[in-house]
């Protein structure tokens, strides 16, 4: 009701502007907010380039012809106007914009207000990311960005994680997207492959309480400017800068606890015994000896408490930053340590950053931002699952609860003993395996900001980004992992450098209604990769392990290897802004790279988009309720060259053959096929935005509709063998994606009790709308099963195909009647599956869809509630209609004996309890079959975090202590989890990075809750 | 304004930065081959290339391809597909092969004409290109020739598994080159005999000899082979005289001797794939111990190790041999003996590739994979000599006998079985030809081929005794692999599949 009359008021007052005198009254005042006056204030006559800004003391005095308006603005607070039609003195407060409209957003090359930005791009604050305990920058990304999905490809501490802004766009080609951490744009991490399992995760190297803000540009209207790697989307780090004046000293500590979120039920020795003693029986087969008394052998050992643990995390950070008007600095060092859930699974980092900022004269300034980074990663063998399990994952979840952990001896039990496959002992796999992945890494530029006069700015910058690391891998000779081999020991290294030059051209220039920013530079960067792995086996003696190949009496085995690529760029970029009104903005890119075909090296990457602040206009200024209203709309064309260096060349291989049982004869023959067509992948991309906010910022909403075309897809595809490969890049077929983003922020209340809410969602279809081919392409097998998903024409990516089942065979049924599979003769209590086409038989013919890894819609919320110096926040993060292929319960009902399974081995089938979901006991089923029993819905709704933080600062400061902020939290994250998920966590991506084979959990290493404590004093 | 031409003087220099070399890709670890076929080394190593696709393939140890067409299916699959022996891998592509029921999805068929194309491919490569490689004529013409005659043993497989096959003579560059129809078998053949005739001409007899390398009178003798299943009787004959008559080769006086180790690429063999367990470090040997072997017999570092028995011969094959047949013996293995005195014994398992004395693990063998010897030719001579006259000649009885006779020897006398052959029709003689070579060449891929030439697959296999199998006259040939069919349009499917 308020509200109302307000806007009643503004209306009439606004509708006296139509009386027009020329004649001139002079004003003066205090421009302050609620506390103190603010300086710098611009109070400028409305339509002119006539004003003043406020001095010292807050106040201004100015001129004005008679019956103007004034419009008085400070960034960070809601532009305020007057009518004037007398001399007068007035005291203006402003009211602090609480959407920040005019914070500057960094964009590529560049920043701009947020209300000038045309294209989709998502903000993230320092505030935002550092409440909790954190840390990596991908942590701190997920949910808070509309269309951002952020996926764990595994639980290991420092494993990466995998970003999909707007979908999956690529088949062979990237999907990530490019990280730009202040102005250098770094690579990837990958592991020769001593190691099993996770590479780290680059993104661990930025500590996050460095980091000032992070910036997502989503559509390509704001990534052309990126060229061929703006297909994914551009993910901006910018870390924070000293400032002159008071140095401010941070020191962060938290602390943390973590354990498993969610343990599988499993059948204890008991239950596994009856079950094994029935499945031979229902065989007539004689029963194991090991299964002979089942009522002795109770509950027996639980694998899965043997190798997890509570474990700990901690994280010290300290930071230091100041300066003088000539030089500011800004130091921090951060070390960090995470006990990983399973035993002997670790990770630790040190981190130190210096960034210094030096003028050398008053229009030049010389800076650097530096960081170095260590990390050691002591991984237990996960998501390493070939033919067989082999993860200590999967062997807890199989491994025979009748076997004690430690023999007579007292020795570690070596293997399992109910059958095939033989798994060794989880635990001692766990402790004895050694896998350390070591990484160092050095990110940091130099750049000279020459600001030639009011309107030019040249700016050079030369980055690197180097990368060392160490893959170090041993198993002793007296673990199951090491029987065909007697110890296995192996070691990489790797060294990527990647530099960067750039040199860019600023224009900046206002007259009168119009506003120019404009950019040009030009870029090249160079990577160069070297690796060199060599292994051994065979060890007699395990004490010395990977730190002595030669103890090994096998031959060793030597590789090694080097690739590089180059990129050479052309960009630029105008913005124009008409009257604070109309927003035009185009940029292209001109980018050659290395990775492609001779004659089409370079491509052309423009955009174009355009704004208009409808809320400026004539007919919505009087909509006061309406604080702003922005449409968007823009178009871009951005390219993937997200493939391995040298795909187009015809590479030969080196071969070895024997002519006689002495003589050796190395060769090299043909091994990938030539392609001078060879080009990067293209994607354009429509988005249509609308930002609206009313009631002075209070509810501000942004909404993006896009759609991205995918042409000329990097596809690593099938050839015909008479064409002497199996399969060449090409350029061939295509993929779409479209979708809907929502994003709100609301102010719910402000007085005493401050609530604040964020929600984000994002709804994103796909299609591979052409493969040029009718076949698809498979992912590689799993458990034997081909073709758990196919990429296939005009079906979304992360299709999965199997048998839809239908029930088990119930008594009084006829099993020869019921349509099979040729290999295997069904009884009663067996599985039947749905003859699709009725031919009487079970063949690939009845395979049909069984669902799909893209979820319907992600989304993400936040609210922050502020009581003085008491603050609660909660997260809450899920995403909605996803499937995944739970390859665990291919083993864990297996109903065979030969491994333990799930306590859903309690409802089998048995002719007293004629179960219709799970099968009978069967010592020998038949070969794996997926179906739609094995596809579960990966929804799921998390308290991702919640945050309790007390600010002592003005207490503290009351008792004349000499801090400046004293914030203490507890935190926990991922202590509500709602989902029908039945494996360890619906958030599971086994190949995340691998867009052919998502969706699938199989021995992944487990998600946890943590709760946290931390303290954070400045002074 | 001064500054910012400065600025723009500055700025356009930095572009001079970057020649157009900068953005050139210089592989340093793996050779590109605009780089390469340009020196005589060169020329060798893309011919020595050729031997690794025959042996252990063209795809890496991890996939499922791994293994050249003579490192397991060339004498499995024409062994399985036939009366001699049966499947008992749990992988269906076998299964199925050993049943009659494979389809065109057959993933070991797929393999094989994968193998067969790539190593085509790679051979052309060698035709193509080292012609204009500046180097001693005459070694030049050697290696071309080598690669001939491994293009015309490629073709002569494909055209005798799948019939018209796409006959690719040059390097493809473009795809379009390599989505051709089918040539047909006559056409393809004509390509196989030029092949064998030219690298007969250019092959030297002193650069690069023998060890698994061609040389002139493999090619004769393949010839013969190859006119023998064409129905070119009297060349057939001719070229498998000159390769008799050469003197070059003779019969080992015992069977056993065949399979010797210490015999490698001697005496009777023509030609072998060449392997080496030793050489290779253990991963790229052949798998005749694997797959044949009788499996579980390891025991306190005896007895053959990693053996699967995969392939077992029928009941019925065992069982035709005379009991007192030196290849019997040495043909099959049914007891193990070990150092304590202990004896297992076992339905028969193939052992005749298993060289006991000098690998007794088995495992990790040094054994070749013969694909021409001396008795194979000579029961070729014999059977064209029957065909031509319509009936057995002098010279057919003395060929087919010489090989009976070497059966009879047991090592150290001649045993009174299998008389010498005589007074036989022309039927009669055929049928006994049919017998000898089964006898004889037990998994040495040659029974399919065998049964198709005469006729008498269908009929043979229905009446091996081995379960499940439902032998069609369309499986006179494979199918042509699906996946093929989907990539090429223009491929027609046999008849049948």
């Amino acid at each position: 009701m308020k509200v109302l009359r307000l806007v009643t008021f503004m209306c009439v007052n606004l509708l006296c502007l139509s009386e027009l005198f020329a004649q001139t009254n002079t004003i003066n005042g205090v421009v302050s907010d609620k506390d103190e006056v603010l300086i710098g204030a611009s109070i400028a006559i409305k339509g002119t380039t006539t004003g003043t800004v406020t001095g010292i003391n807050g106040s201004f005095t100015l001129d004005v012809p008679n019956k103007s308006i004034i419009v008085v603005s400070f960034i960070g607070y809601i532009s305020k106007e007057f009518y004037i039609r007398s001399d007068q003195s007035i005291d203006i407060i402003l009211e602090p914009n609480l959407e920040q409209l005019n914070e500057v957003v960094i964009i590529g090359y560049g920043s701009v207000r947020k209300s000038d930005l045309t294209g989709s791009v998502s903000s993230i604050k320092s505030d935002e990311i550092m409440n909790t305990a954190i840390s990596s920058v991908d942590q701190g990304i997920q949910g808070k960005a509309a269309g951002v999905v952020v996926s764990m490809s595994s639980g290991q501490p420092g494993a990466p994680s995998s970003i999909r802004i707007r979908g999956t766009n690529s088949i062979n080609g990237n999907n990530e997207p490019l990280y730009v951490i202040d102005g250098v744009f770094i690579v990837p991490g990958t592991n020769v492959g001593a190691v099993t399992g996770p590479s780290l995760n680059p993104l661990e190297s930025i500590n996050p309480s460095d980091i000032e803000s992070i910036e997502i540009l989503k559509d390509a209207s704001a990534t052309a400017i990126y060229g061929t790697r703006g297909a994914n989307g551009v993910i901006i780090v910018t870390t924070k800068r000293g400032h002159a004046g008071k140095t401010d000293i941070v020191v962060d500590y938290n602390g943390s606890i973590q354990e498993l979120r969610y343990k599988i039920p499993l059948l204890n020795a008991r239950q596994l015994a009856e079950l094994g003693n029935e499945a031979t029986d229902n065989a007539g087969a004689s029963r194991r000896n090991l299964y002979a008394s089942p009522v002795n052998l109770g509950q027996g050992t639980d694998w899965q408490d043997q190798i997890f643990r509570i474990a700990y995390m901690h994280n010290f950070q300290v930071s230091a930053r100041g300066g003088n008007d000539k030089t500011s600095y800004s130091l921090s060092a951060n070390y960090f340590s995470q006990e990983g859930i399973i035993i002997n699974s670790d990770y630790k980092k040190g981190n130190f950053r210096l960034n210094v900022d030096q003028k050398l004269h008053e229009r030049v300034t010389l800076g650097t931002s530096l960081n170095i980074n260590r990390g050691v990663l002591q991984g237990v063998v996960t998501d390493s699952e070939g033919a067989i399990p082999s993860s200590v994952t999967s062997w807890a979840l199989i491994f025979n609860p009748g076997l004690p952990v430690f023999n007579e001896e007292g020795e570690f039990t070596f293997e399992n003993n109910t059958g095939q496959p033989a798994v060794g002992n989880p635990l001692a796999d766990a402790k004895k395996t050694q896998q350390i992945n070591t990484s160092t890494r050095l990110l940091g530029n130099l750049f000279l900001l020459w600001n030639i006069n009011d309107h030019f700015s040249f700016k050079t910058s030369i980055g690197t980004d180097a990368v060392f690391t160490n893959e170090k891998a041993f198993v002793p000779n007296n673990i199951k992992r090491a029987q065909a081999n007697n110890g296995q020991a192996s070691l990489a290294t790797q060294q990527g450098i990647n530099w960067l030059l750039e040199n860019t051209l600023n224009f900046n220039h206002k007259f009168g209604v119009h506003a120019f920013q404009a950019v040009v530079g030009q870029s090249m960067q160079a990577f160069e990769n070297e690796f060199l792995f060599t292994a051994t086996s065979d060890f007699d003696d395990n004490r010395l392990g990977y730190n002595a190949l030669q103890v090994g009496a096998d031959n060793t085995l030597i590789f090694n290897g080097t690739s590089g690529w180059q990129l050479f760029s052309y960009l630029g970029r105008v913005n124009y802004i008409l009257n604070e009104k109309y927003l035009i903005t185009t940029s292209a890119r001109i980018d050659g790279s290395s990775k492609f075909g001779k004659g089409n090296r370079y491509g052309l990457f423009p955009s174009f988009a355009v704004a208009w602040r409808l809320k400026e206009e004539q007919f919505l200024r009087d909509i006061t309720f309406l604080s702003d209203l922005k449409l968007r709309a823009g178009f871009g064309k951005v390219g993937n060259e997200g493939i391995p260096p040298y795909s187009s060349l015809g590479l030969l291989e080196t071969t070895e053959a024997y002519f006689g049982e002495n003589n050796i004869a190395k060769g090299s023959g043909p091994s990938t096929r030539q392609n001078d067509q060879l080009k990067w992948e293209t994607t354009q991309q429509i988005d249509i935005g609308l930002d609206v906010s009313f009631f002075k910022n209070r509810i501000s909403i942004t909404t993006d509709i896009y759609i991205k075309k995918t042409n000329d897809l990097l596809l690593n595809a099938p050839v015909p063998y008479t064409s002497g490969f199996s399969s060449a890049f090409f350029n061939v077929g295509s993929m779409e994606n479209k979708g809907f983003e929502f994003a709100i922020n609301t102010v719910n209340t402000t007085e005493g009790l401050k609530w604040n809410t964020s929600f984000n969602m994002a709804f994103n279809r796909n299609e591979v709308t052409n493969l040029n081919s009718d076949e698809g392409i498979p992912a590689e097998p799993m458990l034997g099963i081909t073709g758990w998903t196919i990429i296939r024409s005009r079906q979304p990516i992360g299709t999965f195909y199997g048998y839809e089942t239908n029930g088990i065979i119930q008594q009084g049924e006829e099993p020869s009647q019921i349509p099979y599979f040729n290999d295997y003769n069904p009884t009663f209590g067996d599985r039947k599956y749905v003859d699709q086409n009725n031919d009487g038989v079970l063949n690939e013919f009845d395979i049909v869809k069984l669902g799909n890894a893209n979820p319907d819609f992600s989304f993400g919320m936040n609210n922050t509630l502020t009581y003085n110096d008491i603050s609660v926040s909660f997260f809450i993060q899920g995403v909605k209609g996803n499937e995944i292929v739970n390859f665990n319960k291919f083993s864990l009902e297996s109903f065979d004996g030969n491994q333990n399974n799930s306590k859903a081995a309690l409802k089998r089938w048995t002719p007293t309890n004629p179960s219709n979901e799970y099968p009978r006991a069967n010592v020998s089923p038949r070969v794996n079959t997926l179906s739609d029993h094995q596809v579960e819905d990966g929804t799921y709704v998390r308290l991702k975090d919640i945050t309790l933080a007390y600010n002592l600062a003005r207490f503290l400061k009351k008792q004349n202590v000499p801090v400046s902020s004293f914030r203490i939290f507890v935190s926990g994250k991922n202590l509500l989890t709602i989902t029908n998920y039945s494996g360890y966590d619906p958030e599971v991506n086994r190949f995340a990075n691998n867009p052919i084979a998502f969706g699938a959990d199989y021995g992944s290493y487990p998600t946890s809750k943590i709760y946290s404590i931390g303290l954070n004093i400045g002074f | 304004m001064k500054q910012i031409t400065t600025c723009l003087i500055l700025f356009s220099s930095s572009l001079f930065l970057t020649r157009c070399e900068f953005l050139d890709e210089t592989p340093e670890s793996v050779i590109n081959s605009a780089n390469f076929y340009q020196t005589e080394s060169d020329a060798i190593a893309a011919t020595n290339a050729l031997y690794e696709y025959l042996t252990v393939g063209t795809e890496g140890i991890f996939e499922r391809g791994f293994g050249g067409i003579f490192f397991n299916d060339y004498w499995v699959l024409k062994d399985i597909l036939s009366d001699n022996c049966y499947e008992t891998i749990a992988f269906q592509d076998y299964r199925t092969l050993s049943e009659f029921a494979h389809t065109s999805e057959n993933e070991r068929i797929e393999l094989y004409w994968q193998d067969l194309y790539k190593t085509c491919f790679a051979a052309n490569v060698v035709i193509d290109r080292v012609p204009t490689i500046d180097m001693n004529t005459d070694r030049r013409d050697h290696l071309i020739g080598e690669a001939r005659f491994i293009r015309a043993m490629m073709y002569f497989e494909g055209v005798r598994l799948f019939g018209d096959v796409p006959l690719i003579l040059n390097e493809t560059v473009d795809l379009d080159e390599a989505i051709v129809e089918r040539t047909s078998a006559t056409e393809v053949y004509s390509a196989i005999i030029a092949d064998l005739e030219w690298a007969r001409d250019h092959l030297s007899t002193t650069y690069r000899v023998g060890l698994g390398r061609p040389t002139p009178p493999a090619c004769t003798a393949l010839l013969s082979k190859v006119y023998l299943e064409l129905g070119e009787y009297q060349k057939a004959v001719d070229e498998a005289k000159i390769v008799i008559n050469s003197g070059k080769y003779s019969l080992f006086s015992d069977f056993k001797e065949i399979f010797k180790i210490a015999n490698s690429n001697s005496n009777e063999i023509i030609y072998a794939v060449n392997y080496s367990g030793t050489l290779s470090q253990g991963f790229k040997p052949n798998q005749y111990h694997v797959r044949l072997l009788p499996p579980n017999l390891s025991k306190n570092g005896e007895g053959p190790e990693n053996a699967f028995g995969w392939e077992r011969p029928t009941q019925q094959l065992y069982e035709s041999f005379n009991p007192l047949d030196r290849r019997r013996a040495i043909t099959f293995i049914t007891s193990f003996t070990y150092s304590d005195g202990s004896t297992v014994t076992f339905e028969p398992h193939i052992s005749k590739f298993w060289d006991q004395e000098v690998e007794p693990r088995g495992n990790n063998t040094d054994a070749d994979v013969i694909y021409l010897r001396l008795a194979d030719i000579i029961l070729i001579c014999a059977e064209a000599l029957n065909e031509i006259n319509n009936g057995p000649t002098a010279e057919a009885y003395n060929l087919i006998n010489s090989i009976r006779k070497r059966a009879r020897f047991n090592g150290s006398v001649e045993q009174n079985i299998l008389p010498n052959l005589s007074g036989l029709s022309y039927q009669e003689f055929r049928d006994a030809l049919l017998q000898e070579r089964q006898w004889e060449f037990v998994m040495e891929g040659q029974r399919y081929h065998d049964l198709v030439r005469m006729g008498q697959l269908v009929e043979k296999v229905q009446n091996s005794g081995k379960l499940n199998v439902n032998p069609q006259a369309f499986h006179q040939k494979l199918p042509i692999p699906q996946r093929e069919r989907g990539l090429n349009p223009k491929l027609t499917q046999n008849s049948g599949y």
